[in-house]
């Protein structure tokens, strides 16, 4: 009877130590509650239309300041107070570590496609198929999206189609950059992928990526690649060409370079046409600019919700309810948000007639005020330019009950909201009075318009048929048409006199050299007028080349004529100017000097030697291409501490030195 | 998308030992405890190694270190009675610092750990001094380029010295091997920590000092709080001993006649959005050694002969303060006891405050 006793308390023992082991290997097999772990995500629908949306890097509007209509500063559309390092050789300098050279985004593409696609292949993956469709092509899309913003920045680029272990020497590998027409192929090849799966109308509707997003997009890729290779031609900055660094470095190398434009101008003109085909431009009332609240050109640009705009293909809404916002009218309704269209640009736009200002005849009424530079002209110009008296909101009135309109321009006033230039944005303006306080901008920011697939198609088949064809003057009327211009672009290019185009205009030029072709030109300056202030500016002019001739003359940014009759503008009431020219002493100056002209140039008001761009923007050839920083040679290099061993070749005229500028 | 985590991850092994001994005479008067110790951690989870970006995510974290990390404690304390007056005597000293005795860092980067490196190095440019005038900055130019730094050098600013000898003012491959014009010059771990504690009664009066600080500490602060113009409108700072600044005939302020000439300043020449005065350099970087009197407090029993007639068991008035004095070579600026907590720039925090209370504490 003890014994058994005894037994039983051993077997009870036993028991217990068996239950506490096991359920021990149960707890520390268990997965985390809180988290989502790999194995159990993208599986289905939701899980993949979750990941893609999160990939979603455009530009659009946040933070203070007025948005992506302040993209175009540091151009020759657009100037800021400060001025950018690419101005001034020798100060944009080769970076120690970080810079563009990076692979997150690329990886969080490759990790989804390797996972889901094998899945999606064998129809394990739940849900609607036609969205599971469209949001592998979402992701499709990023990543050439991604690609395409590096071979912006450096050309030739890594081609990485799958997540890569830690490990030292798959990743050396892995580093080697592949010619730049390679690289702009497999863009091309993801966004095919991407045409095949999206939707033309998205779950979500116009705030996700659509087939014409993609489209589109090919559409840009393509051009950009056709004309970098067609304008940087003969230079090392493309494969194969004289000096190029990348010669003995990459592995089975072979360019028939007319071969590839010829491909990226035909694939351009396809997408383009595409689109353009099927997406109709905004109506333009053509007002006069007092009030264009009603006008659905105008407001597509500050309009809460844009989905009832043909043109606008994806954007981005906000909720200012719920903490997402922006500033845009913070700035653009209320000041001048430290920003300005130069005279450059302003000069540019032709008279409705079609004729440049210069042209004999043009009834041009000159600029002696900002809004005398409005008469006669271009609707675009009268639309997007925002001048004195013009009205600002359609919702409240001043206390007297008069209409709140704008003031005199305030070139003078405190940086964050100066008129830099005296000519003010006026594009993405809403009417609506709450749009213009601090952090309640609730307007939709456009990430693809288009307008730009109209513009792609007539650039490239121009380029590549050398003449305007029938779809090509389809397309460049209806813009014309719409924008409030002569229709007959012939008007405009027969009256076009180069030597006057070039004080306005950097993308007069080529390669250094000022445009003989007038028809070329013009498809230029649409271009240019059509998307003022929407961040498109300095890409096109690198892609054009359309830089090197500041390396011999540079280019000084001029805005409105301050030093006309408008110098009235700023008196104190008793008579005394406001305006402190540039260089006078013991007082801080305001505006640049009278003497060296009546137009406002920004950059002249500081004339002491701190001021890097006194004498006008300058350029260095290697600025085309960003440089690739020191780190990611040292830690591909087979020497330690050697550049020169890396797989990993720099940009043409950059060094591979630290903090050294550009030598070219 | 998930990060990578190293399959081979494992137990960090730690190796320690140390000497002490435990000291009480005089009657229990004088106690004294001593301290060493020695750490040696093996196998430790260090900084990432370094990979070619490529990788496109974190590298994962492995056991890929050993450090060392001594030390000692002393704490002394007498205590005693001469006649009426009671008092008593605590003081703590301490001190340790960790140095990575293994760690691959083939490349030798500056950025990341490296054998031999002690925690809290603080690398810099050597300080030759302001240039008073433009021809004294145009004779160092002539030997040295500050180009890679900044352009346009002029009088009121720094002038580096080039310890490298190569003829020009940079930070190299920010290696080891290659680190430039730039050598350790300074260390910001809190070194030697020390308290004092004063305890004293007499007849009804109690008096308490405590005194703490720390012996040696290098700073080398940031940000608009340290330099005045710093990052533009939105981040620079004007206190009282940012009028020190450089100034000569040609200043705006000068001109104006809102300021005198200041040759012999000690911040440089201001200017917004470019650092290149302020490169961390000898000749700012400050001692945040302090010692501070953290708290006062004078208190008076009333004798409990008088309280208990009225039912009440101790009744004891006094008063208190805290952080009263502080000695310190640092700049006024900041407080050297909260000049490494903000997580913006230097200064950027929650200061601490001065507190005076008066009380009576009552117990029945």
């Amino acid at each position: 009877m003890k014994n058994t006793t005894k037994y039983s308390v051993f077997a009870i023992f036993i028991a217990v130590m068996a239950l506490g082991f096991t359920s021990c290997d149960d707890y520390l097999d268990r997965t985390p509650l809180s988290n989502v772990t790999p194995t159990d995500y993208l599986w289905n629908e939701n899980d993949l239309g979750a990941y893609a949306i999160a990939r979603y890097s455009f530009p659009t509007h946040g933070g203070w300041g007025p948005g992506t209509h302040g993209n175009d500063n540091h151009t020759d559309n657009q100037a800021t107070s400060g001025y950018a390092s690419r101005w001034t050789p020798g100060e944009y300098r080769v970076p120690q570590s970080g810079g563009s050279w990076n692979f997150g985004n690329i990886r969080q593409a490759n990790y989804f496609l390797e996972t889901v696609i094998p899945r999606w292949k064998a129809g394990a993956i739940s849900g609607n198929v036609n969205n599971v469709n469209h949001y592998i092509g979402e992701v499709y899309f990023m990543r050439a999206y991604e690609y395409f913003g590096k071979v912006q920045a450096f050309g030739d680029f890594p081609i990485v189609k799958n997540t890569l272990p830690d490990q030292m020497e798959p990743l050396v590998d892995a580093s080697k950059r592949r010619p730049r027409n390679e690289v702009a192929r497999f863009i091309i090849s993801d966004l095919d992928s991407a045409i095949m799966l999206l939707n033309t109308a998205p779950p979500g509707g116009k705030n996700r990526i659509s087939k014409y997003s993609a489209l589109l997009f090919k559409s840009r890729v393509a051009l950009h690649e056709a004309t970098w290779l067609t304008y940087h031609k003969g230079t090392a900055r493309v494969p194969g060409g004289p000096g190029w660094p990348g010669t003995g470095k990459v592995d089975n190398f072979s360019i028939n370079i007319d071969a590839e434009i010829d491909y990226f101008l035909t694939q351009a003109m396809s997408a383009a046409a595409e689109v353009a085909d099927n997406v109709p431009l905004v109506n333009n009332t053509k007002d006069n600019g007092y009030n264009s609240s009603q006008n659905p050109y105008f407001k597509m640009f500050g309009d809460d919700d844009l989905n009832k705009y043909s043109e606008v293909l994806l954007w981005r809404a906000y909720k200012p309810s719920e903490g997402i916002n922006h500033n845009v009218n913070h700035y653009i309704n209320q000041n001048g948000g430290n920003t300005g269209y130069t005279r450059g640009l302003v000069d540019n736009f032709p008279m409705a007639n079609g004729l440049p200002i210069y042209a004999a005849g043009s009834g041009y009424a000159g600029d002696d005020s900002v809004q005398m530079v409005k008469i006669g002209r271009d609707n675009r110009l009268v639309l997007f330019l925002k001048t004195p008296s013009d009205l600002r909101f359609t919702d409240k009135n001043n206390a007297n009950g008069t209409p709140v309109v704008e003031g005199r321009p305030d070139i003078i006033g405190l940086q964050e909201t100066r008129y830099v230039t005296g000519y003010a944005l006026k594009k993405g303006m809403s009417y609506f009075a709450i749009n213009s306080e601090g952090s309640m901008g609730s307007t939709g920011s456009i990430v693809f318009r288009a307008v730009e697939a109209y513009l792609n198609y007539i650039e490239a088949s121009y380029l590549k048929e050398k003449t305007v064809n029938a779809k090509a003057n389809g397309y460049w009327r209806a813009i014309r048409e719409r924008a409030g211009i002569e229709p007959d672009y012939m008007v405009t290019v027969n009256a076009t006199d180069m030597s006057q185009e070039a004080k306005n205009d950097m993308a007069a030029y080529s390669a250094g050299q000022m445009l003989t072709d007038k028809v070329l030109y013009n498809i230029r300056r649409e271009r240019r007028l059509e998307l003022i202030a929407e961040g498109m500016r300095y890409d096109d002019l690198k892609r054009w080349s359309a830089l090197n001739q500041l390396k011999t003359n540079p280019y000084i940014v001029e805005g409105m004529k301050v030093w006309g009759p408008m110098q009235n503008w700023y008196k104190n009431t008793d008579g005394t100017s406001q305006l402190i020219e540039a260089g006078t002493a013991g007082k801080t100056p305001n505006v640049s000097k009278k003497s060296e002209s009546l137009y406002l140039r920004p950059y002249r008001i500081n004339i002491s030697d701190q001021n890097l761009v006194r004498d006008g923007y300058k350029w260095a050839n290697a600025h085309y291409l960003e440089p690739i920083a020191i780190q990611h040679f040292l830690i591909t290099a087979s020497t330690t501490g050697d550049p020169a061993t890396s797989v990993i070749y720099q940009n043409p005229g950059w060094p591979t030195v630290a903090n050294t500028g550009a030598t070219d | 998308m998930p990060g990578i985590i190293s399959s081979l991850l494992t137990w960090e092994r730690v190796n320690s030992w140390n000497v002490g001994f435990d000291l009480a005479m005089l009657d229990n008067k004088l106690t004294v405890n001593f301290d060493y110790f020695n750490r040696n951690t093996f196998d430790m989870v260090g900084p990432a190694p370094e990979l070619p970006v490529i990788l496109g995510t974190g590298v994962p974290q492995i056991n890929n270190a050993d450090m060392k990390s001594y030390g000692f404690e002393v704490e002394a304390r007498w205590q005693d009675k001469i006649g009426k007056f009671g008092y008593s005597v605590r003081g703590v000293l301490s001190d340790d610092q960790q140095e990575v005795t293994k760690y691959p860092n083939p490349t030798g980067s500056l950025s990341t750990w490296y054998a031999g490196r002690k925690m809290g190095e603080i690398w810099g440019y050597e300080t030759i001094g302001i240039a008073k005038t433009q021809a004294e900055m145009d004779a160092h130019l002539a030997n040295v380029n500050q180009n890679s730094l900044s352009s346009k050098w002029g009088a009121g600013d720094i002038m580096y010295r080039d310890l490298n000898d190569n003829k020009r003012i940079d930070s190299g491959s920010n290696t080891l091997a290659d680190p430039g014009d730039r050598k350790i010059i300074g260390n910001s771990t809190p070194r030697f920590r020390y308290s004092l504690d004063l305890n004293g009664q007499y007849s009804g009066f109690d008096l308490r000092i405590f005194l703490q600080g720390v012996g040696k500490r290098d700073w080398m602060p940031n940000g608009p709080y340290f330099w005045g113009a710093s990052g533009g409108m939105w981040q620079s700072a004007g206190f009282t001993e940012h009028m020190d600044f450089f100034r000569d005939e040609t200043s705006v302020m000068v001109q104006a006649g809102l300021a005198e000439v200041n040759t012999d300043s000690y911040f440089p020449k201001p200017y917004f959005n470019t650092g290149k005065n302020q490169q961390t350099q000898t000749r700012y970087l400050q001692s945040a050694a302090y010692l501070r009197v953290k708290n006062l407090q004078l208190g008076y029993t009333i004798p409990a002969n008088l309280t208990q007639k009225v039912g009440i068991g101790r009744a004891r008035l006094y008063v208190s303060g805290e952080n009263l004095l502080t000695i310190t070579p640092l700049t006024k600026i900041f407080d050297p006891e909260t000049v490494a907590l903000s997580g913006w720039n230097d200064g950027k925090t929650y200061p601490l405050a001065k507190v005076y209370s008066f009380g009576l504490s009552v117990n029945f």
